[in-house]
């Protein structure tokens, strides 16, 4: 499913569910340690991912048919400067990219709450770029790339 | 009261009229309900200074996060706040990654924390 020419490293499938995201960090953070980031920058992954994921649960399963089962599906890939992880869903499509940073001192002088998953995103991971599912292949796919440090 | 799994756990103590909330494990997504249950808990005993200690917490994401804005403005309404104290610094990265600690006071030690409430 990924689109791009990296060296494959792996893959794993978590049923769309909050209880999953204890698991799905623990996958981010153990690749992203034996891929070559250092304890810091696996963390930093391992949180954006929880976040794309923690979107996905909270609005993608209820866009899901129940008959269908509802997974992500986490492919890790690696080149010599960068660690990839691709998010892949079956849900209705939702770009984060569409979706401004907020201003943070308006959202603290408002007490706002909520929508700071996708703000705490881009501030962790270098590029961000996403790909709707279509009438070929029926799953989104979320593509964050953060540098590998030498 | 103690709000518990096997991810996350929630105890309160009051201390000099403070309602000391102690964290422990990762605080996500899953077991953010437990920490807003255990602060609604709180208000609807018509208390609104509650201190939330971090030592034992490993983890938080946008989803903890969340659980604090949403009562900020009602226990500051009531004279009351919530101040954090004693994160891990992995955590602590991530409140001042937003610039919470604009917004929420966070103090190195818990005892501290409790004298800025009596003082």
């Amino acid at each position: 499913m990924n689109f791009n020419n990296n060296t494959y490293q792996t893959e794993a499938r978590f049923k769309c569910d909050s209880n999953e995201l204890v698991n799905i960090r623990e996958f981010v953070i153990s690749q992203a340690l034996y891929i070559g980031l250092n304890e810091d920058e696996a963390f930093k992954v391992s949180l954006a991912v929880d976040e794309a994921c923690s979107n996905l649960v909270k609005h993608g399963k209820k866009r899901t048919s129940i008959e269908n089962n509802c997974y992500i599906y986490l492919d890790v890939y690696s080149n010599q400067n960068q660690f990839i992880v691709e998010i892949h869903d079956k849900s209705e499509s939702f770009n984060p990219n569409s979706v401004p940073s907020p201003d943070m001192q308006e959202y603290f002088k408002q007490f706002k709450h909520g929508g700071l998953g996708i703000h705490i995103m881009r501030s962790l991971i270098d590029d961000i770029s996403y790909i709707p599912a279509t009438n070929e292949n029926a799953y989104n796919t979320l593509q964050l790339k953060k540098a590998i440090i030498k | 009261m103690i709000e518990q799994n096997n991810k996350f756990s929630v105890s309160s103590i009051e201390k000099q009229g403070v309602n000391c909330l102690y964290l422990s494990g990762y605080l996500d997504a899953h077991t953010a309900p437990d920490l807003e249950s255990a602060i609604e808990h709180i208000i609807k005993q018509g208390k609104s200074k509650i201190l939330v200690n971090f030592r034992d917490l490993d983890y938080i994401s946008s989803a903890g996060l969340g659980v604090f804005m949403a009562f900020i403005e009602e226990v500051r309404e009531k004279g009351g706040d919530i101040k954090l104290a004693d994160m891990k610094p992995k955590v602590f990265s991530v409140f001042d990654l937003l610039g919470f600690p604009l917004l929420f006071d966070v103090e190195k030690e818990e005892f501290s924390a409790i004298m800025k409430f009596t003082n």
